[in-house]
């Protein structure tokens, strides 16, 4: 099963998220902030990251450059989620390796695409 | 009263008892200056938090009024942590910035680790002379691949003065932020320290903001992930003074547009009116607050109608000196800057022709800052010889401890309740405990103990300001900044 | 002894015991102000859970699931949808395509619309966060007609009120609100700036008539903002005010945006008199401005008065033109390569910087996302 790892502090979306994935059979392991995103990930690694940039404490951006600093957890492929018209989170977000962002306001079935299609181009 | 004589003769024992009454009379007075300054920060906080949540921060991205900043960071060698601090600084959620790292003669690893860690490359900039700086400027490199929107420049050390001026010269954006490199910063710390710029675009000039301790507190990766009461008892009583002093003093001083204290560790500024002004003054120590009161005096002689705002969400974190040694340092270093700025810029105090800052904040300054450590000491001094002598009785006696203790205590727990009404960072009962512990331990020792260091670093001006305010200091990092923090 | 120092132990008592119960009510206060605001967060996570589930139902796309879920919520009485409409008004912001319409008409099939325009007249000091809400709840449906309610609610006492007004309409965008909310930038209940602005930008071109009508405004601030915003939305006939602007007026802040914002819009018919400011003896800030905008507006026919400006004395017109030089593509490019061989130290100095800057952040360019990040990724293990 492919597991996808979902840090959001806006329980709203955070639930939302975890429930159009888990629909589409994706298994999700969700957190409200990026500490314990990052603690899970490092203890089992997961296929996806979908992080939030916006959040208090280590923000998406910092939780991102943390993964790709380690190692064992840089390979993840990680999709950041921002709110609108923000190009610099996008500059800033591929700036500390990201591969791929979705802009809130968001439509549900568009989130779970970009997460299909960026799991199908790391495994092409 | 049943007072004898004793061996005073009556003209001296008058004297005593006037002083005295005349201490007294000085702790109610500050004690009641710090009471309305709280009033007047809880009343900024209940309308700022009456409106947030219908001002969505999201917003302020988009927004064409936010002004792109250069974060200036000077470091001095630095090389167990500045990859980590320019990291999370590269990280930081704001539209457009850039951060200029210094390295000011650094004579450890500090460059290299940077060079491996951004793949730096020189470039050749052509740097205006826009402030004067007396070290000069080596090279100046960027980062081969990444994007990260770093510049890092050498120089020859000159200290942490000349090394913010240096990066004023390089810095490239209308608004530049200065930080200590040991600093953490909230992710969204320029967002929230910039906005009053993009609220108020054509007045306001200069913004702080505050600056909370790191001590005790869970730190990953550059970001204080879970706030905490520091274990110890030193840092803890500067937890409660912080609270007090810097969040709520300095709101109230900014609800009364006369804010004349920025914190160096962490202040935005406009970076045409400071090159204006001259860049940060060398010669002084506490160039962070002589640059505020200079802005402060350029915009009055000017009749230019500006703002300087203190910006009171949690957005910077410092660790505070954990041994009585540093903290000495610290405080005597802080009390000789503000006397050496009282001093530099006393045509002001109580000149009609500068405002408020004039009539109202710079007097508050020398007669409640810089003069409070004299006479702490010596109303104990007074207390103790009055009740020898047997001048005064034990009832005054114990007056005078409740208005100058008592009264203390009352407002350091009035500070408590509006931080945990307005913020609550700490979250757990233990927190509250170690504060009110702290809160009340805070009187027995350390009060005086800093009367004492401050009453030393206001000496160390004066004696210093006979050779003539010109002379260099090459002070800075050198000068023991940097194990003490700074706010 | 006099009566200075000579305290009757009564008035001692009386301190103490006052001190003692101030600093102990404090106690308890903060211990109560925890305790409340904990189970407030709690009770709202509780509601809020089970609202979600509901409304969790909208989001699967399957017809027979959403309609159980809207009926449900219709069914749900006045006090429980008073305690969950906070949620769904959040929610409402944070998605878009079938879940935010299905959220959106859950609304209209409650009337809450209409219970919102009640709650924008409702009066009072103690009502505002009621105005308030309702407010932001009428942007956040984008309710057309509530636009006249909002702009005299743009007069409210309490800021939050005004905030929450001035976001809504940027919501709505309704041009007509552009005058109202230019207006707010003046006098005395004021709208910060940048609340303000964003919404401005959200009205879009249809506000522009009164945005020209407000860079004649006698506060500097409104022409600020105004100039700013047209550079943004304006249409093409804003560039005569806007040049009107920078030439004439009063303040410098008002003229340096004028710059900004004739470079954004790129006009030709800006070209001549951003050349003017640069030649005639203005501030070095403003100087500065229009050869940057000169740049932004993409002139190739001012590529030799560039030039020329590599040599300026003052450093930041010079910068300026380089970077400005560079953004005019390859005809800019040649004359900065020139510069670099033959022209003075500072020009050189000034051509060499952009040009090197320019090729480092050319081979940085990412060609495709993955791969960037792929790189990213080996540099970090290296």
């Amino acid at each position: 099963m492919v597991t996808v790892l979902l840090a959001e502090d806006d329980a709203d979306i955070r639930d939302l998220v975890t429930f159009k994935l888990r629909q589409q059979g994706y298994e999700v392991r969700a957190f409200e902030d990026g500490l314990s995103a990052l603690a899970s990930a490092r203890d089992e690694m997961p296929d996806l990251a979908l992080l939030d940039i916006t959040m208090p404490g280590m923000s998406g951006l910092d939780v991102c450059r943390e993964l790709r600093a380690d190692p064992a957890t840089a390979d993840v492929p990680i999709i950041l989620l921002t709110a609108r018209a923000q190009e610099s989170d996008i500059e800033t977000g591929f700036s500390v390796g990201a591969d791929d962002y979705v802009v809130k306001p968001f439509s549900p079935r568009e989130l779970v695409s970009r997460v299909q299609a960026v799991l199908a181009r790391i495994q092409a | 009263m049943n007072g004898p004589p004793g061996a005073l003769a009556a003209p001296a024992q008058s004297a005593i008892q006037a002083a005295n009454v005349a201490f007294l009379l000085y702790f109610l007075l500050i004690n009641t200056s710090y009471l309305v300054l709280i009033v007047l920060a809880t009343a900024e906080f209940t309308a700022h938090l009456r409106s947030a949540p219908f001002a969505a921060r999201e917003e302020r991205y988009a927004n064409p009024l936010t002004s792109a900043v250069s974060v200036i960071m000077p470091a001095y060698n630095e090389e167990a942590t500045i990859v980590e601090a320019v990291s999370a600084m590269t990280a930081l959620r704001y539209p457009q910035f850039e951060i200029v790292v210094v390295d000011d003669g650094c004579t450890d690893g500090t460059f290299e680790r940077l060079r491996e860690a951004y793949h730096l490359i020189p470039v050749p900039r052509v740097i205006p002379d826009d402030v004067r700086v007396h070290g000069r400027v080596i090279s100046v490199h960027v980062p081969r691949h990444s994007a990260a929107p770093l510049v890092v420049v050498r120089k020859e050390n000159g200290g942490k003065t000349d090394s913010l001026n240096a990066g004023l010269n390089i810095a490239r954006h209308p608004l530049v932020c200065m930080v200590d490199a040991d600093c953490l910063l909230d992710p969204d710390a320029l967002m929230a320290v910039s906005s009053p710029f993009a609220q108020d675009p054509l007045r306001v000039v200069a913004t702080g903001g505050v600056i909370r301790v790191a001590n005790g507190c869970k730190v990953v990766a550059g970001r204080v992930t879970d706030v905490r009461m520091p274990r110890r008892l030193l840092p803890g009583i500067q937890v409660v003074e912080y609270l007090r002093a810097f969040l709520l003093g300095r709101t109230g001083w900014s609800r009364l547009a006369s804010l004349v204290i920025i914190s160096g560790a962490f202040g935005l500024f406009r970076r045409d009116l400071v090159v204006e002004a001259g860049g940060l003054d060398p010669a002084t120590m506490g160039e962070d607050a002589e640059l505020v009161v200079r802005l402060h005096r350029r915009m009055r002689e000017r009749r230019r109608d500006y703002r300087i705002v203190f910006v009171a969400e949690p957005v910077s974190w410092t660790e505070v000196p954990a041994q009585i040694r540093v903290l000495a340092r610290q405080r005597r270093r802080w009390h000789r800057g503000l006397t050496e700025v009282l001093w530099l810029h006393r045509r002001l105090v109580g000149n009609p022709a500068y405002g408020r800052v004039g009539l109202l904040a710079l007097p508050y300054f020398v007669i409640f800052e810089l003069f409070a450590p004299i006479v702490e000491l010596a109303g104990i001094a007074f207390l103790v010889l009055g009740l020898t002598a047997g001048i005064i009785n034990l009832g005054f006696a114990w007056l005078f401890l409740l208005v100058a203790y008592g009264y203390g205590l009352m407002l350091t727990m009035i500070a408590l309740t509006v931080e945990e009404m307005a913020f609550h960072r700490y979250r757990r009962w233990s927190d509250l405990g170690a504060a009110l512990v702290a809160s009340l331990a805070e009187n027995f020792g350390y009060r005086q103990l800093t009367a004492v260091w401050r009453l030393q670093g206001s000496w160390a001006a004066i004696r210093r300001s006979g050779h003539g305010w010109g002379v260099m200091t090459r002070q800075g990092f050198t000068g023991g900044s940097k194990d003490e923090g700074g706010a | 002894m006099t009566a200075g120092t000579a305290i009757p132990p009564g008035v001692i008592r009386v301190v103490v015991l006052s001190l003692a119960g101030c600093i102990g009510l404090l106690g308890i206060l903060i211990v109560t102000a925890r305790v409340l605001r904990r189970w407030r967060e709690h009770r709202r996570a509780a509601l809020n859970a089970l609202a979600r589930t509901w409304l969790l139902e909208l989001a699967t796309g399957d017809d027979a699931r959403v309609a159980g879920a809207r009926s449900r919520v219709a069914a749900l009485d006045r006090r429980q949808w008073k305690a969950l409409e906070p949620t769904v008004v959040s929610l409402l912001a944070k998605v878009k395509g079938e879940l935010r319409s299905s959220l959106v008409s859950l609304f209209d099939e409650r009337g809450t619309t209409e219970h919102a325009r009640h709650g924008l007249a409702s009066g009072g000091r103690f009502r505002q966060v009621r105005r308030a809400r309702a407010a932001a709840l009428l942007g956040s449906l984008g309710n057309q007609d509530a636009w006249a309610p909002l702009c005299a609610v743009l007069e409210d006492r309490s800021l939050a009120v005004r905030i929450a007004a001035a976001r809504a309409l940027g919501q709505i965008g309704v041009a007509g609100a552009a005058r109202p909310l230019l207006g707010k930038l003046a006098g005395s209940r004021r709208v910060p700036s940048d609340i303000v602005a964003y919404a401005l930008i959200q009205l879009g071109p249809g506000a522009g008539r009164d945005l020209v009508q407000a860079v004649s405004h006698e506060e500097p601030l409104v022409r600020a903002v105004a100039v700013e915003i047209l550079g943004r939305t304006g249409a093409v006939s804003a560039v005569q005010t806007l040049i009107a602007a920078l030439r004439g007026d009063r303040s410098e802040e008002v003229r340096i945006r004028a710059a900004r914002a004739i470079g954004r819009l790129g006009m030709l018919a800006g070209v001549a008199p951003l050349l003017t400011i640069i030649d005639a003896g203005e501030s070095t800030t403003l100087r500065a401005a229009a050869a940057a905008a000169l740049g932004d507006l993409g002139a190739g026919a001012a590529t030799p008065r560039l030039e020329r400006l590599l040599h300026d004395p003052a450093y930041h017109v010079a910068h300026n033109a380089a970077g400005s030089l560079l953004r005019l593509g390859p005809a800019g490019e040649a004359a900065l390569t020139r510069v670099v061989t033959d022209g003075e130290e500072q020009a050189a100095a000034h051509a060499m910087e952009v040009l090197a800057i320019a090729s480092i952040e050319a081979a940085r360019r990412p060609r495709g996302r993955t791969r960037q990040a792929a790189r990213h990724r080996k540099e970090m293990h290296r």
